[in-house]
């Protein structure tokens, strides 16, 4: 008997299966009721710590960087003190792919998929968050780069994993993000019964490990089938613009498309990404047309950040302040859109920006730069310093975690130096 | 041998002259756990104990793994994979660990073990639709929702995300076939829909398949919606999206499987009708095998896999420096791979060697392509032509340079190494921890000589260098675009296969003389025939076909014959 007989001889057949998940009791830590989705945002290359954060004030300033925030200090949250550990205890001198890797996962890196980047030993954050709340959505996650390090619309930033550890895919071209996310026309159910039937045939002939394999497949064709049911609504489809070295308008198609995915109740995860590494002339954190940093002196962007006055430089200073600027986008787009239950979409929506190094020419991985904006703050514009006893990263998502309700007690890498414990006054 | 005798004769020699200068109190791994000092005697039990040691809780060995680069020995001494010093390692840890006995009684032959199910690769789900619906059916490509080989390779089944694309695509290839057929009745329609799914599958359907589907047409209003339904069950079964089931079902005559594989293997596609038809009726046997390896869709896979072997399509991928190369557009990409594949397919039809695959100046040319190749050539039709003597062999043509290049540099060690590792199949472990990339001045990038001179000078850097940096120098006249610069001088040596070259032209004719070539090109077919990942006697049968095409000039059609008659037909080859 397949899942779908079975609601219908219980009487149950209006309802989607994840009714019954719902009604699993819940875990001893209680769910935050604000935080209905999480929205992780991700730059590379870290910041200039001494303009990032204003320590030393007794009441909330925003930093230079932060400034273009301002309309919203009253709904942020600036940490200081949470490190990562991880990268100093593997023995690779790939310091990029080992800070890339296991922001997300807490983890030590597994053998290396391509040279300098790596799999990972488990998922990350994002996969157990959006397994959590999306449940019922369409999708589980959705997750945008803007920028493609690698060219490609669809890209691996490194910084996503599965439960298996492999690298989960960016969509750098929202015209791309909108096809394969929201395009698919309707399906009827009963395909799906008939293809469980087929694998069920084929299912008797093969090995455990092949059977396995079919498993995971009709796990996933159920995933398909709930999204049939749960579409609320759809994002309109974004107009076709080029996605390399076009940042700033594939920033603002991005938000959009977030933005609206939240609202259609799509998904309750999302990622965004900026995923350029090197080459970009950032062009688009100046006046638009040249190159932010003399491309004669510094051949990159990367080499600009290591080689330029990193504190003073006005150039270095632009170019990070466009990612303030882009994240006062999101947060303004947030804030404009209602979600379907007609609330207001920032005050539900957990919002987390950070970077994958403190201070980007050194390659420094204490006091990483972590903002935490929208709803369910413990507390309104404030500054959380831990630097004089610092937390990992691995305390960060387990408090996250445990915010939302999962029931993990623990995340990441398992070690003598990491504590593994919730941080207080944080959600 | 004995062991003693071994050491003496073979193993201390080995060491003392590759490890001791690095392991030794006062070297460079002075840290490491392998301590020895100049004394044979004093450091044989050293030796002796290092060769069981294995990787944390995996039976890999330590000593080869670093004697190959790995576990982090970027910058000590490396052997060649598959060579004679590779052999040698290996027998020390096979004595080592008293397992001389396998170790020496190895049997070259292809590993019994059974291939798991795959998933279609995109390529093929588009040909398997044509094949069943025919080319009208083509209305845009399958879903690029793949980003890396080892990323596709690696998937235990699709995606949710995956599934979802191929059945927003799935749904507008069945719009278009639904318009196809004409039945009027419902046993024509049965007739038809049975016939397409057949193909689909690569074998006839058994009676319950044929129940299912009976029922899902029943359900629906219409005929039209009856073959909608019909075809997205079939397209989303795993019957459809996964291959090598075939051999498990019982009663099922074993050649259905052959020529799944087979077909997969030549083409990246089904079997034919006739193909299905001819086991139906016991009249298919391997002697036809020959035909298959002749034609235009063999010669597009081997273009395809030649294309995946050198890397030549991440020029799709390459982002270039908009200020540098301000007139750079997306058609140059694709007009550079598209010579390539014509290229590739050419020379299989007319002389597929690999000798001259890397020597031939025939080329495809257009009006973006004549640009970069200086010929004359106005028009933007595609026609073969001799090409000027810089682009002489497939290294030296526009996608393999501009795909091993980042928008900004050449770099030298960066092609050299992603091409060695490609063409030899060699790994290259990470450089030591000392080193960083950060270490190196800013500006504009060094001279070559001063590069080459720079790794060559220590003795850490070059244990790698030595290798990689060759090919990267005799390509160094190529810009990132693939246009040539006559005035650089870009000749070279390269040791590890003991010869001087004096450009690209000169390097690639001199590779082809080398029998590691063919053997990294005969492993590259196996696996792609046997579709896991190749044991140690694998790569030692792959190598023994490599060595023989090698030794006889052997055409790639042979070399393919004798991997499908060994690894699909299970016929013995020598």
């Amino acid at each position: 008997m397949n899942r779908r007989k079975l609601l219908q001889a219980l009487g149950l057949q209006s309802l989607a299966l994840p009714f019954f998940e719902a009604l699993a009791p819940r875990n001893a830590w209680a769910q935050n009721p604000a935080i209905k989705r999480v929205l992780l945002v991700i730059h590379r290359h870290g910041t200039i710590p001494i303009r990032w954060a204003i320590p030393e004030s007794n009441t909330y300033l925003l930093s230079e960087l932060l400034n273009p925030l301002a309309s919203f200090q009253n709904n942020i949250s600036q940490i200081l003190g949470i490190h990562n550990p991880i990268p100093y205890l593997s023995s690779s001198p790939h310091i990029h792919g080992l800070a890339e890797a296991s922001l997300l996962t807490a983890h030590l890196p597994r053998e290396q998929l391509v040279y300098g980047k790596f799999l990972s030993q488990g998922p990350s954050i994002d996969h157990l968050i959006g397994r959590h709340l999306s449940l019922g959505c369409p999708h589980q996650a959705i997750h945008l780069s803007i920028g493609s390090d690698e060219g490609s619309p669809i890209t691996n930033t490194h910084f996503l994993f599965d439960e298996q550890g492999y690298p989960v895919s960016s969509f750098a071209d929202p015209t791309q993000a909108f096809s394969l996310l929201f395009g698919s026309s309707s399906i009827q159910t009963s395909h799906l019964d008939s293809i469980h039937e087929q694998s069920s045939l084929l299912s008797q002939y093969l090995s455990q490990e092949d059977i396995l394999r079919l498993e995971h497949h009709k796990e996933r064709l159920f995933e398909l089938e709930q999204s049939l049911h749960s579409a609320q609504c759809a994002p309109e489809s974004p107009f076709a613009q080029e996605y390399l070295y076009n940042d700033d308008g594939i920033a603002q198609a991005h938000i959009e498309l977030l933005t609206k995915s939240f609202a259609c109740d799509q998904t309750r995860m999302g990622t965004l990404i900026f995923d350029h590494l090197e080459e970009t002339p950032m062009s688009w954190a100046g006046n638009g047309q040249t190159p932010i940093y003399d491309r004669n002196e510094y051949r990159t962007w990367e080499d600009f950040i290591h080689y330029g006055n990193t504190n003073d430089d006005p150039d270095l200073f632009q170019g990070y302040l466009w990612y303030s600027k882009k994240v006062q986008q999101l947060l303004d787009a947030l804030n404009n859109e209602v979600d379907i239950d007609g609330q207001n979409l920032l005050d539900g929506t957990l919002v987390i920006w950070l970077s994958n190094f403190e201070n980007g020419a050194q390659h420094s991985l204490e006091n990483l730069p972590v903002v935490l904006m929208g709803a369910a703050q413990s507390a309104q514009g404030q500054l959380l310093d831990y630097r004089s006893t610092p937390y990992s990263l691995a305390d960060l998502w387990l408090s996250v975690l445990q915010s939302i309700g999962h029931e993990q007690l623990e995340f990441g890498l398992r070690h003598p130096n990491i504590r593994m414990e919730m941080i207080p006054n944080l959600v | 041998m004995s062991n003693t005798q071994f050491y003496e004769e073979e193993l201390w020699p080995f060491i003392s002259s590759e490890c001791l200068s690095c392991h030794q109190s006062g070297g460079p791994a002075e840290q490491s756990a392998f301590l020895i000092t100049s004394d044979q005697q004093d450091s044989e039990e050293m030796i002796w104990s290092m060769g069981i040691q294995t990787i944390g809780s995996t039976e890999q060995s330590w000593v080869l793994s670093k004697a190959r680069g790995l576990s982090n020995h970027g910058g000590g001494m490396r052997v060649l994979q598959n060579s004679a010093k590779e052999r040698l390692v290996k027998e020390w840890t096979a004595r080592a660990q008293e397992e001389l006995c396998q170790f020496e009684t190895t049997v070259v032959q292809l590993s019994n073990t059974e291939t798991p199910l795959v998933r279609l690769s995109p390529t093929q789900i588009e040909n398997t639709l044509v094949r069943a619906f025919g080319e009208g059916i083509r209305a845009e490509t399958v879903p690029a929702i793949y980003i890396q080989e080892a990323e596709y390779k690696n998937r235990d089944g699709y995606t949710t995300a995956e599934l979802q694309a191929l059945q927003h695509y799935f749904t507008q290839v069945i719009e278009d076939v639904s318009q196809q057929e004409e039945c009027e009745d419902d046993s024509c329609l049965e007739e038809w829909l049975f016939s397409k799914i057949k193909i689909l599958i690569r074998r006839p359907l058994q009676s319950t398949e044929k129940d299912i589907y009976r029922s899902a047409m029943t359900e629906a209003p219409s005929s039209e919606e009856a073959i909608q339904k019909s075809l997205m069950i079939a397209l989303l079964s795993p019957q459809f999206l996964y291959r090598n089931s075939l051999h498990n079902i019982p009663s099922l005559p074993i050649e259905y499987d052959q020529l799944e594989k087979i077909s997969y293997f030549l083409w990246d596609a089904p079997p034919t009708e006739q193909m299905l038809e001819d086991v139906q009726n016991g009249t298919w046997n391997t002697e036809s095998l020959d035909d298959l390896l002749s034609g235009t869709q063999t010669s597009q896979t081997v273009a395809r896999v030649h294309q995946d072997w050198l890397g030549a399509a991440k020029i799709l991928g390459r982002r270039k420096d908009a200020d540098r190369y301000p007139n750079y557009q997306i058609q140059h990409a694709q007009d550079i791979l598209k010579e390539f594949i014509l290229f590739n397919q050419t020379a299989y039809e007319e002389a597929p060697t690999l000798e001259y695959l890397f020597t031939s100046r025939s080329g495809w040319v257009n009006s973006t392509i004549a640009t970069i190749y200086r010929v004359d050539h106005d028009t933007s039709d595609w026609n073969e032509t001799l090409l000027p003597e810089e682009r002489g062999g497939i290294l030296s043509r526009a996608a393999v340079i501009a795909s091993h290049t980042t928008s900004l540099h050449n770099l030298i060690p960066h092609r050299g190494h992603m091409l060695m590792r490609r063409l030899f199949c060699q790994e290259y472990g990470l450089a030591p921890n000392t080193f960083s990339i950060d270490t190196l001045p800013p500006g504009e990038p060094m001279a070559p000589q001063d590069m080459i001179a720079m790794h060559q000078s220590n003795q850490v850097c070059a244990s790698c260098h030595t290798h990689i940096d060759p090919i990267g120098l005799a390509m160094d006249s190529y810009d990132p675009l693939g246009f040539w610069n006559s005035s650089l001088n870009t000749a070279g040596s390269f040791s590890t296969f003991s010869f001087s070259f004096s450009n690209l032209q000169d390097l690639q004719q001199q590779l082809t003389q080398q029998p590691e070539l063919y053997q990294c090109y005969a492993q590259i077919w196996l696996e792609r025939a046997t579709q896991r990942q190749l044991s140690e006697s694998d790569i030692a049968w792959a190598r023994r076909q490599g060595t023989y095409m090698h030794q006889q000039q052997a055409s790639i059609p042979s070399l393919l014959s004798s991997i499908i008659r060994a690894s699909i037909l299970d016929e013995y080859t020598p």
